[in-house]
């Protein structure tokens, strides 16, 4: 009988996925392998000089960015959700939308901004007469660097943590009220205890986010674990020390989940799909009415209002100049690119995720848990991974390509889109993956079942049931990764061919050459698709909730 | 004997302990069955492994004269020709009744034929083009069963077809349910937790205790 | 799984079809092209480009790219590059290129005539295509020229929290270290570095010109730039970045440190005698006239004049070196750098 069991689970679906689950571990654990190739000479030097350095930088900006997201995101949400005040609608979506603004180009239009021929300055300096030989604002160093995570990653604590919020009943609160608690100690005491989970898995994400990060601490001239990976494979050709930088961070990164693991505690987050009465919001009396749509201005201010308006002031004085046939192909081909790879994504999600939920396994256990590890994995750090394993192809498969005649033999895999595209399955198919699984997730299996019984196979069954149910986690899927893959930075400088551009890799070129304002119009684009993107999102869940 | 089922065990990854212990059974063309257990008896279990949606660890079992699974080999559900009805129905939302029903139809000829068949058989010729979200409990309940009649197949397992009926719309189901079995003269399995919802309508009761078969009984029908 | 399969062997397919369009091109031709792999993004280049192509036939095809990411890849590739020329900036990197066998002896009379043994390699496998010098501009309203004479004399302490300098991360200040090297030995390079780290006006941030706006926000009196940069601002469009270069005044140290732009013949060429053909056009007078104009930067062909604003900024002595020799200490200046904390 136990022949039959395994038949029955070494099906179609678990194959695909193990082929699945193998190509996303191997660029990983050729990492891990190489660091025991041996160090570089240069190695001692890094390790003396310069591995503190960026061991330091890149703890404190992910301390003091987790710390204020965590603020920001958590007071705007209750506020939002709690409260009655001036303009809360506006604000309850308004506030996300710091999100659709990449870092990077946050960081350089700040910068830009604020700098001695800046706007604030010279209006300073030309209109009120002061500031003539001083320099005010200086955002390249880590404080800067901080404000910028901390202003254009807080929506991910604020998405996660609202929608947590919506969710406690309103008789917890009324209990609390009951036995005597003011507002500030049912916040302390019972709020927070329970939201436990939903901060910090949205912490633990603004903090990927920030390890991931390669263009904000570039530009502003600050030594962390990515800029180093970045010189050591570059600027020195030190594949060896590239390499073990790598696995450090890596190593960083594991240590920081494990963190979040113990911190979230036993519970994951429960969606209960049991009909709770929501808290009725408070309306807010006075001055503390004021306040709240003061502080949500200064935050929308500061996250999408000025820095949309200065870019779309830089965007007047240069469209003329940038906007050339060049970029406008470049801008089509970067935009496909997003596409297919968020399709091949959702592909991926769609087949490993219906073999992890057809099978209760431990083995499929193992594997949903793999899928999402690309994500904690910096960009850098993968794309280093892959190319290292592609080189080592390519050598070996030299012989079949000098014999085949139709591809010309040359490097096939390793310099091409392929590469790029394969890495950016990896990092992004988390994010598919939590889409889809949720999907399945809410329909069950019990569909699928009484299809098999009417007489259809596994695989017409997905077809005609399982895919056509989860439609909205497909879409809502697609489209977040593909604003994902459209901000992507620093995979893209590593692994792209020759030539090819994308909106992110353009922009940021741009401003490393000195030339902001002309940096503007990808910049414009990006956010223009990513606020569309997360329209129509909103747009799908209004439906849904209908 | 229309129904072998012979050293049946089974228990679930991670668990330790047997769900189905050593079950044998066997029963007549035509009847209906009820299986009855608290739950954790392993009733609805025992469901599952005869419609193919798990794998047993031991076991045999011949449908009319099919293996459906023994030590060497075990057939998938979609061909053992066997149709169930879920607990909650489980009907295709993004599908029309008729589309619902027609589902497990394969022949193409018969296929508009075979579904008004049914629909007259449930009493709802009317309903063919709502979408199931537009009717009640009851209504999808009698569609989830001519769906899963309608493919003729040669066995019916249905699973607590009556938990989600108030009391009332129980006992009123109850003698149409026999009675719409009975015509199609349909062999069928049903499960639940409600004794008298089973001792009303089946010719034989099994009583299941921890995966093991409690006692039974034949009754004798008029 | 009829159905899975067709879907991924179409997925394959189209993959394949994208990578086999965007990989390295088909076996290129003798006759008709060069393919050229430069960190350069000017008109003028695009221009001089097309010009040679409707005066010679042959084709050139550009691939542009961060200049590490070029020599990485040219690494990478190995045999199988499709690059026949490497133009990037900074002496430093062609003889890095050189160290790492990418390169090879370009053989041309031609090219010796038009460009001087001091600006092309000693193997001759790469040569100038314009010049530019690491200078010091100084605020002019609160400096002399005359406080004024070499690299040196900046770590005297009347300088001390006035000098504005971009990080050490950059190549520029590499080669200005490793050349320093050269010329005073390593012990005193490193006092050298440890004098500009403590005058310092604040930590190294920003690019060049950021230093020279510094100098005019009153925040140092000196900085340390390229001359090209200085060209850039004046002629900005931005009026503020305008006043900033109207402000500060442009000093030549004694013996001025200078670096090039320059071209490189690829180890692997598959189109020699184009790209041959090509460096010699580049290096030519009608070519260099125009690098000379339009970029701010100095011509390499001595026969050529430099532009007049160049000229308006004055004259002056290099530090007469060998380049391959920033090339050569560069590690060493690395490594200084991050000794002494020049961030």
């Amino acid at each position: 009988m136990n022949l039959n069991r395994l038949k029955a689970h070494v099906n179609g679906w678990f194959i695909a996925s193990t082929l699945i689950i193998s190509l996303i571990v191997l660029p990983n654990l050729n990492i891990i392998f190489r660091v025991f190739d041996g160090a570089s000479e240069n190695w001692a030097h890094i390790q003396k000089y310069l591995l503190p350095g960026y061991a330091l930088n890149t703890s404190i900006i992910v301390l003091f960015t987790g710390l204020f997201t965590l603020l920001i995101g958590l007071v705007s949400a209750w506020l939002v959700t709690a409260y009655e005040f001036p303009f809360r609608k506006f604000f309850s979506w308004g506030l996300i939308l710091p999100i659709t603004v990449p870092a990077y180009i946050g960081a350089y239009t700040y910068q830009g901004l604020f700098n001695y021929t800046g706007v604030v300055q010279s209006f300073f300096r030309n209109n009120l007469g002061f500031g003539t030989g001083v320099n005010y604002f200086d955002f390249m160093n880590l404080k800067g660097s901080i404000f910028v995570f901390t202003i254009f990653l807080y929506p991910y604590v604020f998405i996660i943590t609202k929608s947590f919020l919506k969710k406690i009943s309103a008789s917890i609160i009324e209990s609390g009220k009951l036995l005597g608690k003011s507002n500030l100690e049912i916040f302390f005491q019972i709020i927070l205890p329970i939201s436990r989970t939903a901060l910090v898995g949205s912490v633990s994400l603004v903090i990927l986010e920030v390890i991931n990060d390669y263009g904000v601490v570039k530009y502003y001239g600050i030594s962390t674990f990515s800029t180093a990976i970045f010189k050591t494979w570059f600027g020195m050709g030190d594949t060896a020390s590239a390499i073990r930088l790598s696995a450090l961070l890596m190593v960083f990164v594991f240590l920081l989940l494990s963190m979040e693991k113990a911190l979230r505690g036993r519970k994951k987050y429960s969606y209960s799909s049991t009909k709770i009465r929501p808290m009725k919001r408070q309306q807010l009396e006075g001055m503390k009415k004021y306040l709240a749509t003061i502080f949500s201005s200064i935050i929308f201010s500061l996250g999408f209002l000025i820095p949309v308006i200065q870019l779309l002031h830089w965007g007047y004085l240069t469209y003329s100049k940038v906007i050339d046939i060049d970029f406008i192909l470049m801008t089509v081909s970067s935009i496909s690119v997003s596409v297919f790879a968020s399709i091949l994504v959702i592909v991926t999600a769609l087949i490993v995720g219906n073999y992890v939920r057809l099978s209760n396994t431990k083995i499929s256990k193992v594997y949903s848990k793999v899928v999402t590890i690309g994500y904690s994995i910096p960009g850098a750090v993968i794309a280093i991974g892959v190319i290292t394993l592609l080189i080592f192809v390519d050598r070996q498969l030299r012989g079949f390509y000098n014999n085949s005649s139709f591809i010309s033999g040359n490097l096939l895999l390793s310099t091409s889109l392929f590469m790029l595209i394969f890495a950016y399955v990896i990092r992004f198919l988390a994010i598919g993956y939590q889409s889809i699984d949720s999907g399945y997730d809410r329909i069950g299996n019990k569909f699928t079942e009484a299809s098999r019984l009417l007489g259809e196979n596994s695989l017409s069954t997905f077809f005609k049931i399982d895919l056509p149910m989860i439609k909205p986690a497909i879409y809502s899927g697609v489209v977040l990764v593909f604003i994902d893959l459209v901000k992507e930075l620093p995979l893209t400088l590593i692994l792209r061919p020759f030539n090819f551009n994308t909106l992110a890799t353009k922009s940021f070129e741009y401003a490393n050459d000195e030339m902001i304002h002309e940096a503007s119009i990808a910049a414009l684009i990006i956010i223009t698709i990513s606020l569309l993107a997360i329209l129509s999102m909103n747009r799908l869940f209004k439906k849904e909730a209908a | 004997m229309f129904v072998t089922i012979k050293n049946l065990n089974f228990k679930y990854p991670g668990n330790d302990d047997w769900v189905i212990n050593d079950f044998d059974y066997t029963f007549k063309k035509g009847d209906i069955i009820g299986i009855l257990g608290a739950s954790g008896s392993g009733k609805s279990t025992l469901l599952r492994l005869m419609a193919g949606l798990e794998v047993p660890h031991t076991g045999e079992m011949l449908l009319n004269e099919h293996i459906l699974f023994n030590s060497r080999e075990i057939i998938q559900p979609e061909n053992r020709n066997i149709g169930m009805v879920f607990q909650d129905y489980a009907l295709f939302p993004h599908m029309t009744v008729e589309k619902n029903i027609g589902y497990g139809i394969t022949s193409r000829k018969n296929k508009n034929k075979r579904i008004k068949e049914v629909l007259k058989l449930v009493e709802m010729e009317d309903f063919a083009k709502r979408y199931p979200h537009e009717l009640s409990g009851g209504q999808q309940q009698r569609i989830a069963l001519a769906r899963a009649l309608a493919p003729k197949p040669s066995l019916l397992l249905m699973d607590e077809p009556f938990s989600s009926l108030d009391h009332d719309l129980q006992i009123k189901i109850r003698e149409e349910l026999r009675s719409i079995i009975k015509k199609a003269g349909i062999t069928s399995v049903f499960v639940t937790h409600n004794r008298e919802n089973c001792e009303s309508i089946s010719d034989e009761i099994i009583e299941l205790e921890k995966g093991k078969i409690k006692y039974n009984n034949h009754k004798i029908t008029s | 799984m009829k159905k899975i399969s067709v879907f991924i062997l179409m997925i394959v397919l189209v993959v394949g079809l994208i990578a086999g369009c965007t990989a390295a091109n088909e076996e290129a031709e003798t006759s008709g092209e060069v393919n050229l792999y430069t960190n350069r993004h000017y008109d003028t280049d695009e221009a001089l480009y097309d010009i040679f192509e409707e005066e010679t036939g042959i084709q050139v095809n550009v691939v542009k790219g961060d200049s590490d990411e070029l020599i990485e890849r040219l690494d990478r590739e190995g045999e199988d590059t499709q690059a026949d020329l490497l133009i990037t900036a900074d002496a430093g990197r062609l003889y890095r290129a050189k160290d790492r066998g990418l390169l090879q002896s370009i053989e041309s009379d031609e090219l010796f005539e038009n460009i001087p043994e001091n600006l092309r390699d000693t193997d001759n496998e790469w040569t100038a295509l314009t010049v530019r010098g690491r200078v010091i501009v100084y605020a002019k309203d609160r400096v002399e020229p005359s406080e004024l004479s070499d690299y040196m004399s900046l770590t005297d302490e009347k300088w001390a929290d006035e000098i504005l300098v971009r990080s050490s991360s950059n190549i520029y200040n590499q080669s200005l270290l490793a050349s320093i090297i050269e010329i005073h030995g390593e012990e005193k390079a490193k006092e050298w570095a440890q004098g500009i780290v403590a005058n310092m006006a604040r930590a190294p941030k920003g690019n060049d010109r950021a230093q020279a706006t510094a100098v005019v926000a009153g925040e140092g009196d000196l900085a340390i730039m390229n001359t090209y940069y200085i060209g850039k601002m004046i002629n900005s469009s931005n009026e503020e970045e305008v006043k900033v270069a109207e402000n500060v005044g442009i000093y030549f140290p004694e013996k001025t440190h200078i670096n090039i732009s320059g071209v490189g013949l690829t180890k692997h060429a598959k189109n020699e005698e184009n790209a041959i053909q090509l460096i010699e056009y580049l290096t030519a007078e009608k070519a260099q006239s125009k690098y000379a104009t339009a970029n701010y930067e100095y011509p390499a062909n001595p026969a050529v004049d430099a532009s007049e604003l160049l000229n308006s900024w004055g004259t002056f002595q290099t530090q007469g070196i060998d380049l391959t020799t920033l090339g050569i200490n560069n590690e060493k200046a690395v490594k200084i750098f991050n000794a002494v904390g020049w961030e």
